[in-house]
């Protein structure tokens, strides 16, 4: 079992995604939660990668995940999206104003990073198509003036065509929804399962994010065929080495036969550990990491 | 009796638009309880009536301060749109309800206790039949653009957002900007209903911008129903046709608390109203 620092792993290594560096550290209040220490190298996950963040319940997994998405500011020092001399990158900093909100920015960022919740986000008022649909963005709708275009111009359309999106874009939907066994005729999804509410929004993820998904615990409450499913979306997913997905995942068994990194959190320490080997190789090195995390 | 239709259809269309604005706009797309929406309407009567008043504007220049009443009407609605960036539910109603105190004090203090009176109408809107015709071109010109607002991708983005913010921030909705957008956009259709409000009833009557009066605007918004392009027109109706009703009912009897006594039983009605009105029996 190689195990490697960052930089992680892969050959063919794509684009930086993200990357959090030394000295990243949030505190709620005066409690101070997790710290990548200043000693410790760069985080960076690049495409390609996909990479788990793995520690005990409690111990600021799915804070991270809100940090990184934008939800939350660091206390001290930075996460960066992008190459840091890219123009086009975002830079979280914890001196960003508290009114700054740049979760929307950062989910636009470079074509779409889509984030999914610990509990599934459903409306009643969206069919499923919609919540598909909705995920992907387009940029004349940031526009004022299209609040007063769109109607004009949805009156010369047919009642057919639903909320605007190319035919591409409707035939990849129903592909999705179709390899998830969503019935996209049910008019009211909150008759769906949890399962299938969870499944919704990783289809809604996938669908929207053009760069990175960030997934809390993608494979709660899932059946082992769905979740093979899944794992196989996410490797379509990162497969072209310029997108990159991030996951909390508590069940180690689900980790070693399709990640590549996992961001380890223990005693409010970030760590990154590289996974390249043969699966059982993986699975040794994450019980080994399990038992000596956790006992 | 044609006169009491017509002046009955204009109050219902006047109030229709209204209503495209609270239950269709507010309630029904952003889901914010814009009990004092009332504000708005208020402000735009005000306003407008204030220009032939106290500035001495007449002809054909009252249809540019039209113009400029909804759009100042709309800038001042984004005060309580950006109020609702940070409250929710019940906390945002609080606030909404006291701009509507905040506006009736004012309309109070500059126009009196009676309101403005005597108000003129600008040329070519001096009948009756003409104000009808504008303001039913107007409620339908609004009410097609919310009809195709609904089949745009837009009314995904705010039933989005009405589910959970952060939800829609996380797929890279601005939560901040079409929320303040939506309130701007409502708050100028309720200062055009209150433009024309004005326009036709060439006053600025304060009971007609009271708290007990936007109180029960909202609570007919919700029994009206907040999702069909209808509703509001059904709201307006039971408005305007029960107020109407009790007024000439309890005329003859209470003379000047005619319209007191109104609203404690428009008021009462609408607690039975809601309370044995289930909710699947309210119009989507």
């Amino acid at each position: 079992m190689a195990v490697h620092t960052n930089p992680p792993v892969n050959e063919n290594q794509g684009p930086q995604i993200i990357t959090l560096y030394p000295g990243l550290s949030f505190s709620f209040g005066k409690t101070p939660l997790f710290e990548l220490p200043l000693s410790s190298e760069k985080i960076v996950i690049r495409g390609g990668d996909i990479c788990a963040v793995f520690g005990p319940n409690g111990c600021g997994k799915t804070t991270l995940l809100n940090l990184l998405s934008g939800f939350l500011r660091p206390t001290t020092g930075q996460v960066c999206f992008g190459p840091s001399d890219d123009a086009h990158g975002i830079v979280i900093k914890s001196s960003a104003p508290r009114w700054l909100n740049p979760a929307a920015k950062i989910a636009q960022w470079d074509g779409g990073v889509r984030r999914t919740f610990q509990v599934p986000v459903i409306s009643p008022d969206i069919s499923i198509t919609g919540h598909i649909s909705v995920a992907r963005r387009m940029k004349r709708e940031e526009t004022f003036t299209s609040w007063y275009i769109a109607p004009i111009r949805r009156l010369f359309q047919s009642k057919n065509q639903k909320y605007e999106i190319d035919d591409t874009s409707c035939e990849e939907s129903e592909q999705l929804l179709k390899a998830f066994n969503l019935n996209k005729s049910i008019s009211n999804p909150n008759t769906l399962s949890y399962g299938q509410k969870r499944l919704l929004n990783i289809a809604q993820a996938i669908f929207g994010g053009k760069r990175l998904l960030m997934l809390d615990e993608p494979f709660a409450n899932l059946s082992t065929s769905a979740i093979a499913i899944v794992k196989q979306m996410f490797r379509d997913f990162v497969a072209s080495k310029d997108r990159a997905v991030v996951l909390v995942e508590h069940r180690a068994k689900n980790l070693p036969d399709f990640t590549n990194g996992l961001i380890t959190m223990r005693d409010g320490l970030l760590r990154f550990e590289a996974l390249k080997g043969t699966k059982e190789e993986e699975e040794r090195f994450i019980s080994k990491l399990i038992s000596s995390y956790f006992g | 009796m044609p006169d009491l239709y017509l002046s009955l259809g204009i109050k219902v269309i006047i109030y229709g638009l209204y209503f495209l604005s609270l239950s269709t706009l507010l309630l029904g797309k952003a889901g914010y309880w814009a009990v004092g929406n009332l504000a708005n309407f208020a402000l735009g009567a005000f306003i407008y009536a204030c220009g032939p008043l106290l500035l001495g504007i007449s002809g054909g220049l009252l249809y540019l301060w039209i113009a400029f009443t909804v759009v100042a009407v709309t800038i001042l609605a984004l005060i309580p749109g950006f109020a609702a960036l940070r409250l929710q539910g019940d906390f945002f109603a609080y606030v909404s309800i006291c701009c509507v105190e905040v506006v009736r004090v004012l309309v109070e203090k500059v126009a009196g206790p009676s309101g403005f009176s005597h108000v003129p109408r600008p040329p070519g809107l001096e009948s009756e039949l003409a104000i009808i015709l504008i303001s039913a071109f107007l409620f339908i010109i609004v009410a097609v653009w919310i009809d195709m607002f609904c089949r745009t991708r837009l009314e995904l983005m705010f039933a989005t957002t009405r589910t959970s913010k952060t939800w829609a921030a996380s797929m890279g909705i601005r939560v901040r900007r079409i929320e303040v957008s939506m309130f701007g956009i409502a708050g100028g259709l309720a200062g055009l209903s209150g433009v024309l409000f004005a326009i036709y009833s060439t006053g600025t009557d304060p009971v007609r911008f009271s708290l007990m009066e936007a109180v029960i605007l909202f609570a007919l918004a919700y029994l009206g129903g907040i999702k069909s392009i209808w509703a509001p027109l059904l709201s307006a109706g039971l408005y305007v046709i029960t107020t109407y009703a009790l007024e000439s009912a309890f005329r003859g009897s209470l003379q000047i608390y005619a319209p007191y006594a109104t609203s404690l039983f428009f008021g009462l009605i609408l607690i039975l109203a809601m309370a044995f009105t289930s909710e699947k029996s309210v119009a989507k």
